[in-house]
């Protein structure tokens, strides 16, 4: 399914979560992960309506902070990189709620070096996760869904 | 006590990265062991990619690289873009774990790289012969 995907939206998301999963951490707010779950979850469900797409839209495209960067591609592996986030985040709050704070801490600041790793280095793990997955077929690509 | 937890936890997700690193590079430098003499056409460096339809930065990054290696080394390098879901052979080959993932293979054939993740130009640059 080829559509526009702006990249630089992506981006803003990635460094959006990274910092406040970080914060999170810093300032020992398990509270804060489970807002950050519940961002990723609806962004996954609605990307239009995330709130870290809402700020790029309202404020960082306005204020002239990044400018759009539309590629057309598939937006699956992206919504499956960002499920798959909310999903660690989710067990994160969980693990924090019950009283497993090591547990729950180190998913979140895995959460946010991984979405690092994609924006420094270039290496997307929703993309391992999504080629190993495909690659034994348990997910089937756009292309061959249509 | 909080902040040790919070600290065993930062050290835990640092282990965690450093030991993947570690198990990828080393896994890199076994499959570099390896030659393709029989990829090469015309005894000329190869770099050969590997994607899947559906992998956005194959295309948004990778593929760019591509086109600017391409253009700076001309006809002295080959680029070889390959679909790792429709070749499954090649890609266990070279043990591609992810896309995009680059091979740089030299004019003898012996394997210089293996790249996971997006590689820029002048990082395949690199790899390739002086003499290219």
């Amino acid at each position: 399914m080829a559509v526009k995907v702006d990249h630089n939206a992506i981006k803003f998301n990635q460094v959006s979560l990274t910092i406040v999963a970080v914060v999170a951490a810093l300032t020992n707010q398990p509270w804060l992960v489970a807002v950050l779950a519940l961002i990723l979850a609806a962004s996954t469900a609605r990307p239009q309506s995330g709130l870290f797409r809402v700020l790029y839209q309202r404020a960082a495209l306005p204020l002239g902070l990044v400018r759009p960067h539309l590629v057309e591609d598939d937006p699956a592996p992206h919504r499956f990189a960002q499920g798959v986030g909310a999903t660690f985040l989710g067990l994160s709050w969980i693990a924090l709620a019950a009283g497993a704070p090591v547990l729950g801490w180190a998913l979140d600041l895995l959460v946010a070096a991984l979405a690092m790793a994609n924006v420094a280095l270039n290496f997307c793990a929703g993309c391992f996760v999504y080629y190993q997955l495909r690659r034994i077929g348990w997910i089937r690509g756009a292309a061959q869904a249509e | 006590m909080m902040i040790p937890d919070r600290l065993l936890a930062f050290s835990l997700v640092a282990a965690v990265l450093a030991v993947s690193w570690a198990g990828l590079a080393w896994r890199s430098w076994r499959f570099r062991r390896r030659t393709a003499a029989d990829l090469l056409v015309n005894s000329r460096p190869l770099v050969l990619a590997f994607s899947t339809p559906d992998c956005v930065p194959c295309k948004t990054i990778q593929k760019p690289a591509l086109e600017e290696l391409q253009r700076r080394y001309q006809d002295r390098v080959n680029i070889r873009e390959v679909d790792a879901l429709a070749q499954p052979e090649l890609a266990g080959r070279f043990g591609i774990l992810t896309v995009p993932s680059t091979v740089v293979v030299g004019a003898t054939g012996v394997v210089l790289a293996i790249n996971h993740g997006a590689a820029d130009w002048e990082k395949l640059a690199q790899f390739l012969p002086e003499e290219v």
